[in-house]
């Protein structure tokens, strides 16, 4: 079939991303593996919206990115003030969460 | 006005004017405003306002319902609010029922009435103190509680009023905390009581626990009184008896009468209102109340007559040997009370209630006269710097004279009208040593009555600088006392002998109560009774009249009359030496043990609660560990619970 070949590739997008935000320690580096689970979710809408021949799930992707881009910009405005701040990307010097 | 909005009006007129009077209080506390002299600061103003306002508005209320009750037909003087119920768990059922019938009007007459003139007199004498709203919330919530104790359906509810009382009782006798003595005289009356109410306490649970084998397993009072007579005898004198022990620690009988007499450490018009007219006429109130269950165990009720003629003559004899005119009167109450518990054993229940009721009037007078003594004199309460004050208080003189003559039953003032019921039922009820006991009592109280007359009033001062600055009271404090006055001469009339042209309209007023055939005959033999009154009016006659002359001397001494009692008068003095048996038999006990026990329940709080504590506090460090503050960790274990909610969801096949 058809469908195995795009959800493997989904599968390993996820994985990569998840592997990547818990291993990395650099804030973009972070962001990045955001968008790549963001992004495996995405490929996985639209493969069952073709499968069933259903519209919904493009509209959920079209919602998705639309909403990856908002987050892109805020998480990129908190990163410049951590920056300013801290002067690092380094995401284990920001620990305060501890407290 | 409808009669149940005017038993509403009764019970939260006062507990409004306690709601207002405490917001009152806590201000005043806030924001102290310097006290200059016997003069009432303008939050105290509003305070006395509310005060009075309170319980004028409740009597106001009674009187108008007593007048709607005497309109109607007998069998058809009672009205009920209902609350709602307060609780329902497995058979109990406890509801908010309040009842006025003619026995509790009567009291709800002598709370409300008496207690709005004791409201006033205390806005005259303890003007100037600094804690005034907050005395008069006491007073205020004492009053509410007093009402729903006399009007409960339920005893549940009435053991609610019972302790609310208690509370007060308390809170007003250490009213001068600062005082250690005076708190400590609060803590004993407290803790006495508490002893009663255990008794008490039992004494309901036994009644339930009885009743539930016949599917009536309630505390309704008008319930229980409708199937006591299924229990047996031996059961219902155990609850009886228990039931009584409540009525002892509250009303003040040997061996719990210790708190009464140190009560008197509260300000006079505690006294007064708590401590002679209404609570600690509470036990007599229940036992009344009670009446079918006591009529069903008659050895209860011996007990009872007993005890109370015991109470009766033991603090006459304590009260003939006081040297402070509040104790003496403290005493004299307890003797009072012994009285009516001896009437209610005879069977006369009437008679009890219709010597409360006058008991109310003349010993609220008496202490309010012996307040405003106290006031004219600065606070003195020791007998011997009084005397020689007749010509000085031209109001306060008279109605201590009247008073002492009512308390020492003297006709035709009420007192004697209602000692002679108690006299005269004990007799028909065929208990001449009860009798005999009642007028030897008679005989005593006279002679101490007439004592503290004469030591107040008659005779030269013994202290003169005192003497000379004595002054009348204001208003607030003489009016309340005519009008008691009034009430003490006058509420004889209610009961005026038949012999003696009278008719008996008090005991028909609570015949539908109790109904006749439980009253002995209180005047079953015209001509027995006339003679038994004219030998009781003899004695106390003699009593006054040896109590008046041996005290009314120049220089006669606040101690034994004769030299030859000196050594008896001692031992009298100290109460029989009742409290010193008590502290040897329970209370050092108590203590010793509590303190042998006391390492030991250390030890266990110690590895208990501390354990508990130190536990706590290790698995909160242990935990903290895993809060590292690095966002990656927290993802990682977001991660774990999202792989085993899917690896759950995929291996339960989705189920």
């Amino acid at each position: 079939m058809a469908l195995h070949a795009p959800l493997l590739v989904a599968a390993a997008l996820f994985s990569i991303g998840v592997g990547g935000f818990v291993a990395r320690r650099n804030v973009f580096a972070l962001l990045m593996c955001i968008e790549l689970m963001l992004n495996a979710v995405n490929l996985v809408f639209v493969t069952f919206s073709r499968q069933w021949l259903s519209v919904e799930g493009h509209v959920t992707v079209l919602l998705v990115v639309a909403l990856a881009a908002a987050e892109a910009a805020v998480a990129l405005a908190i990163v410049i003030m951590l920056f300013r701040h801290r002067e690092t990307l380094d995401v284990d010097v920001f620990a305060s969460m501890k407290e | 006005m409808s009669h149940v909005a005017l038993l509403a009006w009764i019970l939260f007129a006062p507990l409004a004017a306690a709601a207002l009077n405490g917001l009152l209080a806590l201000r005043s506390a806030r924001v102290p405003v310097p006290v200059e002299g016997h003069h009432l600061r303008p939050m105290d103003r509003l305070a006395a306002g509310i005060g009075v306002a309170g319980p004028l508005a409740a009597a106001v209320a009674a009187w108008s319902l007593g007048f709607a009750f005497l309109a109607r037909d007998r069998s058809l003087r009672l009205t009920e609010l209902d609350l709602g119920t307060w609780f329902s768990m497995g058979q109990a059922h406890v509801t908010w029922l309040f009842r006025v019938d003619p026995l509790s009007l009567v009291m709800v007459l002598v709370v409300t009435t008496v207690g709005t003139l004791i409201h006033l007199y205390s806005v005259g004498y303890m003007a100037g103190d600094a804690g005034f709203p907050r005395f008069l919330t006491w007073l205020n919530l004492f009053t509410f509680a007093m009402l729903v104790l006399v009007t409960a359906r339920d005893l549940v509810v009435l053991f609610l009023g019972w302790e609310g009382v208690g509370v007060c009782s308390y809170l007003l006798i250490g009213y001068w905390f600062s005082d250690a003595a005076k708190a400590a005289a609060g803590l004993k009356a407290f803790v006495v009581n508490r002893i009663g109410d255990l008794g008490l306490l039992l004494g309901m649970f036994l009644l339930f626990w009885s009743m539930a084998p016949g599917g009536q397993a309630s505390l309704d009072i008008d319930l229980l009184s409708a199937h006591v007579t299924k229990l047996s005898v031996p059961l219902a004198t155990a609850a009886a008896v228990l039931l009584f022990v409540g009525a002892m620690g509250k009303s003040a009988q040997v061996p719990l009468h210790i708190w009464l007499p140190d009560a008197m450490a509260g300000p006079t018009p505690v006294s007064a209102l708590i401590h002679a007219a209404t609570m600690v006429t509470a036990g007599v109130y229940m036992v009344a109340r009670m009446h079918p269950l006591y009529h069903h165990a008659p050895a209860a009720l011996a007990f009872i007559g007993s005890l109370g003629a015991l109470t009766a003559l033991v603090a006459a004899t304590v009260a003939c040997t006081q040297t402070n005119i509040k104790r003496v009167i403290a005493w004299s109450t307890v003797s009072q009370l012994g009285y009516m518990f001896m009437g209610l054993g005879a069977g006369a229940f009437s008679a009890g209630i219709y010597h409360l009721f006058t008991h109310a009037f003349f010993k609220a007078l008496f202490f309010l006269s012996a307040g405003a003594v106290i006031h004219a004199l600065h606070g003195e309460e020791e007998l011997g710097r009084m005397g020689g004050l007749w010509s000085k208080l031209r109001v306060t003189g008279p109605a201590f004279v009247l008073a002492a003559a009512a308390n020492a039953g003297l006709p035709p003032l009420s007192g004697f009208v209602s000692k002679d019921a108690i006299l005269v039922a004990t007799w028909n009820a065929h208990h001449p040593v009860w009798f005999a006991v009642g007028l030897l009592t008679a005989g005593l109280t006279a002679f101490y009555s007439f004592r503290l007359v004469a030591l107040v009033l008659a005779g030269p001062p013994r202290d003169a600088h005192l003497a000379e600055h004595a002054h009348e009271a204001g208003w607030a404090m003489t009016l309340p006392l005519v009008l008691l006055a009034v009430g003490a001469v006058g509420a004889g009339v209610l009961e005026w002998p038949h012999e003696l042209g009278g008719t008996l309209w008090f005991s028909a007023w609570l015949e539908p109560v109790f109904y006749p055939s439980l009253d002995h005959g209180i005047h079953a033999n015209a001509v027995v009774d006339i003679i038994l009154t004219v030998g009781s009016v003899a004695v106390v006659a003699t009593g006054a009249a040896i109590g008046f002359s041996l005290h009314a001397r120049d220089g006669a001494s606040t101690g034994a009359p004769l030299t030859g009692l000196q050594g008896l008068w001692a031992t009298v003095k100290r109460g029989w030496h009742v409290d010193e048996v008590l502290e040897r038999v329970v209370v050092r006990p108590v203590v010793f043990s509590s303190r042998a026990a006391a390492p030991f329940l250390d030890f266990l709080l110690g590895w208990g609660a501390r354990g508990f504590v130190q536990g706590l506090a290790l698995a909160g460090r242990g935990l903290a560990v895993a809060q590292s503050g690095l966002a990656r960790h927290y993802a990682m274990v977001m991660l774990g619970g999202l792989v085993a909610l899917v690896a759950w969801a995929v291996l339960s096949g989705g189920r």
